[in-house]
C-alpha cells in the first residue's frame, strides 16, 4: 500500500553526516530540505540554477539515466564540479538507492565565505 | 368526448352525427332486436378483465407490504446483534484492564499496557473490515516504532537546536510584525479584486505591514509585480516562482494594471517585474506599454520603475527609459565578486552598471536607482568600490539593505550588519554625492519609497524654496510631481553654476 522507503545518507561539508529516508520517487533536494540538510534550491527544482549539486558515488552515478542537456548546462556552472556530479532536483530516489552515500560540494562560489581562492580546472 | 368539443365549434355537425335521422330522408328503421346470446357470453369480457386488473393490484400490494414488513424485522435483529456485541467489548475491555488499542507516546508511560496485542474485535460491517486491512497509526507516523525514554526525546530535540548556528538567529533588530491588520487585508484584497500581483507577496518581505499600512504622510506604497509572478532566473536570494516557462503574458495587462492604479489612487507606486529571459524581447514592450498607460491614465502618479537587465540590450532599455517613468531602478545587488555567486548566472556587474549608465544616456533628466544587499559575504572595500562605480555611471539614489534568508532553499546569511554599520554606509552615502541614500537593514528598494523620496527632497531643499520657485513659475504646485521637478530643475541650474564656476 505504500511506496518503498529508501534510506540514503548525506556526508555535509563539514563531514557531519545525516541519515535520510524518503519515499520512492522524491528527488535528491526535497529530501535534503526534508531532513534539514544543508542544501540550497534557488529556482526550487526548475534546472534553472546550480545550487542543489550533489556528489554521488561512482556505481551510483553510473547506474542513473543520463543527465538532459538543461541539466548539463547548468551543472557547467557549479563550483567544485566532479565526474560523478548530478543536480539533486533532477535524480529521483529508486530502491536501488538505499544506502547511498551522497556528498555535497566542499564549497559555493562564495569565495569570501570560506576563504578558499578559485583554482583553474 | 368529440361531441362536447364539435357542438360548440360546429353545432350543426354536432346535431348531425346524434341525430342522423333528422338530416336524412330515409325512414326511421326498426329498432333491432337484441338476440339472447347468453349470460356468460355478454358478461364474461368485462368480468374477466376486472378480475384480472384486480388481482394484479392485490398482488404488487402484497410485495410492498411484505418488503417493509421484512425491513423492519431486519432492522430489527441487527439492533438486537450491535446490542449484544457492545455488551460482549464492555466485557472484553473489563477484562484487559482499559487498554483494547496500542496507543504511541512520545515517552513511555506504561510499557506493559502498551506491548499487550490488540484484542480481536468482531467485525460488523464491510467498511470496518476495510479498515482494519489498511494502513494503522504507526504507518502514518514514521520513526515511533519504538516510544521514546525521556532522555531520548531531550537528546533529539537538543540535536536539533544545536543545528542552528549562534550567528543565525535573527537579532533583535530585525524583528518585524506579522503583516495583519485593517489596511493590510484592505490592499490585499484590492490587489485580488484588480488581480494584481506585488513582489511584497512573493518576495516575503518583512515590511509589508509597515509599507501597505502607509507611513507618517499616510502615504501606502505597493510595488506590484508585472509579467506574472514567476521568473526565469534563479538567484539565490529571492524566494519568487522560477520556471523555464512561465505562463504566457496576459495582452491586456498594460491597461488593466493602468485602470486599477489609477481607481487606487496612490501617489506613488512602484512597479517591478519578473525576469522574462523566455520572451524575444525579454519584457521590454510590455513593461513601456503599461508605464505609458499608467501615465495615461493618472498623469500625476508618480512612477517608479525596477526593471529586469534585459540581458544589457541597448534597444530593449532604452523604450523602458523613455516610456514616462519618473523613477529607474536597476539593483546591483552585491558587490562585483560576489555576483556570480548570489546572483543567476545570467546577471552579472557589468552588465548591471551598463543598464544603469545607459538609462543615464537615454534620457539624462531621468533619475535612476539601485540597490545592494549587505550581509552575504561581501568586504567594506568592496561595498565602497560597488557605490563608487554607481556613482560614476550617474546613479542618484541609492539604497542598502540587509539580506535575510525567505526560505530554508535559499542562501544563508553570512553576517547581521549592525545598524550602526547602516548609518556608516548613509553617511558614505552622502558624502559621495547621492541625491539621497536610504540605509538600514530593513531597507528594501522601494521601501516607503514614495516617502523617501518626498521627504529626502524636501528635506535638502526646503519647502520654502521649492514654493518660490513654483510660484516663480506660475504653476500650483500642489502635486509632487510638480514640486521634484522644480527642485529638480534648481539643482541642475545650481550644478551648472557651480561647474561653470569651477
Amino acid at each position: 500500500m505504500l511506496s518503498k522507503e529508501v534510506t540514503v545518507t548525506f556526508i555535509e561539508p563539514d563531514g557531519n553526516e545525516v541519515q535520510a529516508t524518503g519515499e520512492e520517487g522524491t528527488n535528491l533536494m526535497e529530501l535534503a530540505h526534508e531532513n534539514d540538510v544543508d542544501l540550497e534550491g534557488a529556482c526550487e527544482g526548475a534546472c534553472a540554477c546550480s545550487t542543489c549539486h550533489v556528489i554521488l558515488d561512482e556505481s551510483v552515478f553510473d547506474s542513473l539515466p543520463e543527465p538532459t542537456d538543461e541539466e548539463n548546462d547548468m551543472l557547467d556552472l557549479a563550483f567544485g564540479l566532479t565526474d560523478t556530479s548530478r543536480l539533486g532536483c533532477q535524480v529521483l530516489l529508486t530502491p536501488e538507492m538505499e544506502g547511498m552515500r551522497i556528498k555535497l560540494p566542499s564549497a559555493t562560489r562564495n569565495f569570501y565565505v570560506d576563504g578558499a581562492k578559485p583554482s583553474h580546472h | 368526448m368529440t361531441l362536447p368539443i364539435l357542438s360548440t365549434v360546429f353545432p350543426r355537425a354536432a346535431l348531425f352525427r346524434s341525430h342522423r335521422r333528422l338530416f336524412t330522408s330515409q325512414p326511421a328503421r326498426e329498432t333491432p332486436q337484441l338476440e339472447n346470446i347468453g349470460f356468460i357470453r355478454a358478461y364474461g369480457k368485462p368480468v374477466a378483465t376486472i378480475f384480472l386488473w384486480s388481482a394484479l393490484t392485490y398482488m404488487s400490494l402484497q410485495a410492498m407490504w411484505s418488503k417493509l414488513y421484512f425491513d423492519e424485522v431486519r432492522l430489527e435483529t441487527e439492533a438486537k446483534i450491535d446490542k449484544l456485541n457492545e455488551e460482549l467489548s464492555r466485557i472484553e475491555v473489563a477484562a484487559t484492564g482499559g487498554h483494547h488499542s496500542r496507543r504511541l507516546f512520545a515517552t513511555e508511560t506504561d510499557p506493559a499496557a502498551t506491548m499487550e496485542p490488540k484484542p480481536e474485535r468482531r467485525v460488523r460491517k464491510e467498511f470496518a473490515e476495510k479498515l482494519k486491512g489498511g494502513p494503522g497509526f504507526g504507518d502514518f507516523v514514521t520513526g515511533m516504532r519504538e516510544p521514546l525514554t525521556p532522555e531520548q526525546a531531550m537528546q533529539q530535540a537538543e540535536a536539533v537546536q544545536s543545528k542552528i548556528p549562534g550567528n543565525s538567529r535573527l537579532p533583535r533588530w530585525l524583528k518585524t510584525d506579522i503583516p495583519t491588520g485593517g489596511n493590510v487585508t484592505k490592499i490585499r484584497k484590492t490587489l485580488r479584486e484588480l488581480k494584481l500581483h506585488t513582489v511584497c507577496e512573493e518576495a516575503r518581505c518583512p515590511n509589508m505591514s509597515e509599507c501597505w499600512g502607509g507611513g507618517k504622510h499616510g502615504t501606502a506604497t505597493a510595488t506590484i509585480m508585472i509579467m506574472g509572478d514567476t521568473c526565469t532566473r534563479g538567484c539565490r536570494f529571492c524566494s519568487v516562482k522560477t520556471s523555464k516557462t512561465p505562463a504566457a503574458l496576459d495582452a491586456a495587462e498594460p491597461e488593466n494594471v493602468a485602470t486599477a492604479l489609477a481607481a487606487w489612487g496612490l501617489d506613488y507606486v512602484v512597479l517591478t517585474s519578473v525576469d522574462r529571459d523566455d520572451l524575444p524581447d525579454f519584457g521590454s514592450a510590455h513593461f513601456a506599454s503599461t508605464v505609458r498607460n499608467i501615465r495615461e491614465r493618472a498623469p500625476q502618479m508618480m512612477i517608479e520603475c525596477l526593471t529586469p537587465d534585459f540581458l544589457g540590450r541597448p534597444e530593449l532599455i532604452e523604450p523602458v527609459a523613455l516610456s514616462g517613468l519618473d523613477v529607474y531602478a536597476h539593483n546591483i545587488e552585491t558587490v562585483e565578486a560576489l555576483q556570480r555567486s548570489v546572483r543567476d548566472h545570467r546577471a552579472n556587474y557589468k552588465q548591471s552598471m551598463f543598464v544603469l549608465a545607459h538609462v543615464k544616456k537615454t534620457k539624462p533628466t531621468l533619475l535612476t536607482k539601485s540597490s545592494i544587499m549587505l550581509g552575504v559575504g561581501e568586504t567594506d572595500e568592496e561595498v565602497l568600490q560597488t557605490m563608487k562605480d554607481l556613482r560614476a555611471v550617474g546613479v542618484d539614489i541609492v539604497t542598502l539593505g540587509q539580506y535575510m534568508r525567505p526560505t530554508k532553499r535559499h542562501m544563508k546569511v553570512h553576517e547581521y550588519v549592525t545598524p550602526e554599520k547602516f548609518k556608516h554606509w548613509e553617511q558614505v552615502g552622502n558624502e559621495l554625492g547621492f541625491l539621497y541614500t536610504a540605509s538600514g537593514p530593513l531597507v528594501r528598494s522601494s521601501y516607503k519609497a514614495g516617502e523617501f523620496f518626498i521627504s529626502e527632497i524636501l528635506r535638502k531643499r526646503s519647502a520654502v524654496a521649492a514654493a518660490k520657485a513654483l510660484a516663480a513659475e506660475g504653476r500650483d504646485g500642489s502635486n509632487l510631481r510638480d514640486i521634484s521637478a522644480s527642485i529638480a530643475t534648481e539643482e541642475r541650474k545650481k550644478a551648472a553654476l557651480d561647474s561653470a564656476s569651477l
